[in-house]
């Protein structure tokens, strides 16, 4: 069963290799399709290493972010401890009930 | 809770409340300036993100080809966060990038594949609250599709020409950024270790729950 | 063995729609439908928009393929008709295989009503270079069925499975229909651009080969109870 199994992967898989084989992926294509988009960021040069710009008014955005951040992060955490103590008044409402009946 | 728990809780809340010290001391970048800052909780918070889904599809091939509960636990656990540090990727990067590209959103293939990823991991929970009695078995084949775009998302901005940053932005970082980027990032995936631990828990508790319901009717 | 039950399955399959004819037909007009509801919508000054055709008639692909599976599998439900196939002492792996070929045939014969509609509708030169445009839907097809296949077939037996196999779906497909969209309106440009066309299809194949492998791979554990 399982040679069978890795014979037919074994097909779709030569048949993908040869049928995207043929093409030269990426360089050519991706210069040609997207050549008028602006060019990509390589890496991050600090500020002080080039003249002196206008910082941009970004503080709202930035605030929105971090806040976002935190909110997130804690509304998960409380659903999460929602969750759980809902768990355990089951749990501990649950033993209580087994103790009365086992005395029974 | 196991006994690293609470050291691990304090260690993380105290490198998120020193984070923003090291993230106000870094330099400005030179073309974005003061929005760039966002990077160091964007960033990291992307990376929880894959690994997040990287860590749900390994435990959901687990569960599909092992039928261990535990495995199918985590993968449920993994994918709640998927969706969590997705929303905060989705959203930080945007705000970044009102003022990086003058556009809220782009079509381009990393914010595409992205989304769609983290659509994915929304139909994952959808699949398990609304899909009645097998529904672990399906969410965990829908996970392991899942899975397959994680490489896809990562390295796809370093084939298409697309406006976000490339991969090679990390490796080549100075110092005085690499720090809190870093130290953000230890921070972050301490987080997901700790709400990935408490997440299996309550699943846990549900399981042990169920169990004691059903010797109680018997 | 493999391709024999591939073979039977296929056939059970045809055989049983070519009597009723039943999901052809429906699907069929719910495709046209479909394209009619894009072309009302988007038509200006009684002309509909020039190059909104490869993304209609994927769009449309996309939407009967997914009440097709639908429709697919409750009639398999309906008869328990796939518990017996799951029964029967044949490879799973070749029974997925069987399924996925006749979904293919459906959604091509939905394809050859669809396109000359497009085409149509949206003036769009779509007959110009029929090869490529086969084969675009061609793979495109195999990509969407393979993965519609798998959770419409794991779906068979879960609730609310009506509306959850677009929700699975569509988020996993996006990437064959983007390459799909592409790949046919680079097609339907006036001077045709072969490597930027070769590469949204290795693509497509490239997909192709991932979801069938991944549904080849987990159709056995997915189906058993």
């Amino acid at each position: 069963m399982m040679s069978r199994m890795r014979k037919a992967v074994l097909l779709v898989w030569t048949c993908g290799v040869v049928g995207s084989g043929w093409v030269p992926l990426a360089p050519v294509v991706s210069s040609t399709l997207f050549a008028q988009q602006p060019a990509p960021v390589e890496e991050f040069v600090p500020i002080d290493q080039l003249p002196p710009q206008d910082q941009l008014p970004a503080a709202p955005l930035l605030v929105a972010a971090y806040a976002l951040v935190v909110l997130v992060l804690f509304a998960y955490v409380v659903s999460l401890a929602r969750r759980i103590g809902a768990v355990h008044r089951d749990l501990d409402r649950l033993d209580a009930d087994l103790k009365k009946n086992a005395h029974r | 809770m196991p006994k690293w728990f609470v050291p691990a809780a304090v260690v993380c809340a105290v490198m998120m409340a020193v984070a923003p010290v090291l993230i106000a001391n870094a330099p400005y970048e030179s073309t974005m300036g003061l929005v760039q800052k966002i990077f160091y909780v964007h960033l990291p918070s992307a990376w929880v993100f894959l690994t997040a889904a990287i860590v749900c599809g390994i435990a959901s091939a687990r569960f599909l080809f092992g039928a261990d509960p535990r495995q199918d636990r985590l993968a449920w656990a993994a994918a709640e966060l998927v969706v969590v540090f997705g929303i905060i990727t989705l959203v930080t990067g945007p705000l970044w990038a009102r003022k990086a590209w003058g556009v809220w959103w782009q079509w381009d293939v990393r914010l595409t594949s992205s989304l769609m990823g983290w659509m994915v991991s929304v139909a994952y929970l959808l699949l398990r609250q609304f899909g009645g009695p097998g529904s672990d078995k399906l969410a965990a084949g829908l996970a392991l599709f899942g899975m397959a775009n994680v490489p896809f998302i990562y390295i796809s901005v370093n084939y298409w020409r697309t406006i976000h940053p490339t991969t090679s932005v990390v490796p080549t970082l100075p110092t005085s950024f690499g720090l809190p980027l870093w130290f953000s990032a230890v921070a972050f995936m301490l987080l997901f270790v700790l709400l990935l631990k408490m997440r299996v828990r309550l699943e846990e508790q549900r399981a042990r729950l169920d169990s004691l319901y059903l010797s109680a009717d018997a | 063995m493999f391709a024999r039950v591939v073979w039977l399955v296929l056939r059970k399959d045809l055989m049983v729609e070519v009597r009723s004819l039943e999901i052809a037909y429906t699907t069929l007009f719910f495709a046209v439908s479909c394209v009619l509801v894009f072309a009302f919508a988007l038509v200006r000054e009684g002309r509909a928009p020039e190059d909104g055709a490869a993304g209609i008639l994927w769009i449309s692909i996309a939407f009967s393929g997914t009440l097709a599976l639908g429709r697919a599998f409750e009639r398999e439900r309906q008869s328990e008709t796939l518990r017996a196939l799951l029964l029967a002492p044949a490879p799973r792996p070749a029974v997925y295989v069987g399924k996925l070929l006749g979904i293919v045939a459906l959604l091509a014969a939905g394809e050859v009503v669809l396109v000359p509609l497009v085409a149509l509708l949206f003036q769009a030169p779509l007959f110009d270079r029929p090869v490529w445009l086969a084969t675009i839907l061609l793979t495109g097809t195999i990509g969407f069925s393979a993965v519609g296949t798998l959770f419409a077939a794991m779906l068979v037996r879960a609730r609310s499975r009506d509306v959850l196999l677009p929700v699975l779906l569509y988020p996993i497909t996006v990437p064959v229909i983007i390459a799909g969209v592409r790949a046919t309106t680079t097609l339907l440009q006036p001077e045709l651009e072969v490597e930027v066309l070769r590469f949204w299809l290795a693509l497509l194949v490239c997909f192709d080969v991932v979801f069938v492998t991944l549904a080849l791979w987990t159709f056995e554990p997915l189906m058993t109870d």
